[in-house]
Parts: C-alpha cells; sequence; structure tokens
C-alpha cells in the first residue's frame, strides 16, 4: 500500500528534504543515453571548452530529474507528483555539487484529495539558483 | 526587428504525427541508474520515474520551420503528470507548437519555441502532459542548457 507524506504534517512553510548530487562524466554519458539527449556540450569536453564553458554541464532536464526525485522521496511515492514545472537559469558544471530545495508556498483540497504547493529550485556551490521552479504534490490523509 | 516568420506562426497548433513506442524495462533501469535514483519502487512497482518520458521526445525537437539559428538551448519543461508509465506500456505521443516569441539578452538574439507533448496510452488513457521551451539563439551559451 502507498503510504504517502500526511497532510497534517504539511503546512506553507514546512522545507522539503532536500537533495544534493554531483554529477560525474560518467553520469552525463550515461543521461545523454538513456534521455537521447546526445549534444556534445554534455560530455565533450573539448567541444564545451571551445564552447567558452570550463567543463562540459548538466543537462538540464537531468536537474529535472533531480527535484522530481527530492519531491518524491519527500511525498512518499513518485505517483504524489501531480506538476512539476522548471527553468533552466544557469549552468552547471560537471562535478560540482547541485542542491535541490523546496519549501511549501500552499496547501489545498480538491475532491476529497490534499496537495501541497511548492517552490523548487537547485543551488550551485555558491548558492546561485540555476533552476527555478515549481511543483503540484499529492498529499495523504 | 522582428525575425519571426509567417512559416513560424502557421506552425502554431499544428499536431505532429503520432509517434508509438514500447516502454521497455531496461530503458526504465537506465534511466533510474543515470539519474542515481536509490529508490527502489521503480524495480518493485515496474514504473518509471515522472520525467522518464523525455526519453521518447527529439532531442533537439524535429523543427517544424525554417530556423535562422542554430545554437540552442533547453530552456525548461511543465510537466502534467496523470498516471505512472509502465513496463510494457504502448505510449503514443504527438507534439505541436503552442506559442513562439522573441528576446534580446545575453544570448545576443533568442527565439523560444513552446512546444505541447501529450503522451497517451494504447488505451487512450492520458498519462501526462509536457510543455517544452526551445530557446534558439544568436550569441554563445551564456545560460542555462
Amino acid at each position: 500500500m502507498i503510504k504517502l507524506l500526511s497532510r497534517d504534517h504539511v503546512f506553507e512553510g514546512t522545507t522539503i528534504t532536500p537533495l544534493v548530487k554531483t554529477p560525474t562524466n560518467r553520469q552525463l554519458v550515461q543521461y545523454a543515453g538513456a534521455s537521447g539527449d546526445y549534444y556534445e556540450i554534455h560530455y565533450d569536453q573539448a567541444f564545451a571548452q571551445s564552447a567558452g564553458l570550463e567543463d562540459v554541464i548538466v543537462h538540464g532536464a537531468l536537474k529535472g530529474a533531480f527535484l522530481a526525485e527530492m519531491l518524491s522521496n519527500w511525498a512518499g511515492h513518485p505517483t504524489a507528483l501531480r506538476k512539476l514545472g522548471v527553468q533552466y537559469r544557469g549552468m552547471d558544471i560537471v562535478g560540482k555539487p547541485i542542491t535541490c530545495k523546496g519549501i511549501v508556498t500552499n496547501t489545498f483540497s480538491d475532491n476529497s484529495s490534499y496537495f501541497a504547493e511548492c517552490d523548487v529550485w537547485t543551488e550551485n556551490e555558491r548558492g546561485q539558483r540555476t533552476t527555478v521552479g515549481n511543483a503540484v504534490v499529492n498529499l495523504g490523509t | 526587428m522582428s525575425i519571426i516568420t509567417n512559416e513560424m506562426l502557421t506552425a502554431i497548433g499544428v499536431e505532429s504525427n503520432t509517434r508509438t513506442y514500447r516502454v521497455d524495462p531496461s530503458a526504465i533501469s537506465q534511466f533510474v541508474e543515470a539519474v542515481g535514483d536509490k529508490n527502489i519502487v521503480y524495480e518493485l512497482e515496474h514504473i518509471a520515474p515522472p520525467t522518464f518520458l523525455r526519453y521518447f521526445d527529439e532531442v533537439p525537437p524535429l523543427l517544424e520551420f525554417p530556423m535562422p539559428y542554430t545554437n540552442i538551448l533547453d530552456g525548461g519543461s511543465d510537466w502534467e503528470f496523470y498516471e505512472p508509465v509502465h513496463t510494457g506500456d504502448e505510449i503514443t505521443s504527438t507534439t505541436e507548437v503552442t506559442k513562439i516569441f522573441e528576446k534580446t539578452g545575453a544570448l545576443g538574439h533568442m527565439i523560444f519555441v513552446v512546444r505541447r507533448h501529450r503522451y497517451n496510452r494504447s488505451d487512450s488513457v492520458q498519462i501526462a502532459q509536457q510543455l517544452s521551451t526551445t530557446i534558439y539563439y544568436s550569441g554563445g551559451p551564456q545560460a542555462g542548457t
């Protein structure tokens, strides 16, 4: 039986358990294959450096997947995630930690189901928000 | 001066051909491993992580019209998830351009193309929807991808 995070524990201002990821070159190659995004800027260092970058950069969609993982873990099951919107505002260089964070901005009910609206984002090691977004998560009773 | 063409505007609202995929268990496990997600629920319940459906998207997107810029960035996605994807599901997807607009900024001149991707199961149940934003630009990469 699926055990979702109870609405009794979720309020405006509740923080979502953070998730830290440090993508490796190998991981970016794996994600390229798993997602079909073979843009060289994610795994070819010479290509990335010729484009003026320090090193290869993390796929935006991989950061989106990290945020989905954070929300799924927090909510208790991946099917609790109903909406996820992300905008990729900054680059994340391979090998540097990416911290996924979120906070509940509202809770509401709809036809006897309960939901939390959240702001979510990723931060690089300098605390800059490289991805910003929002999510809606189904809560348990 | 705007460089949005009539061809671009005519493409708005035109649905693509339907593409069909069968969800292979190894595709899910490779995606889970690539994300580094240690949750065993995917293996136990034979389901895919929420954004797995990216696997069925053309990356970069197939261009529906001539585009003057070859530099491209993923601007982001807005997902709605209705039903989980299971191993063995047959998924159909269609794409349509919903919005095109332009801006000038750090990347030079940018054209934003927003596309709606609809994902249905073979029994016509809607699985998910994604609004993806692709940025085509004149200058070098400086923002997120």
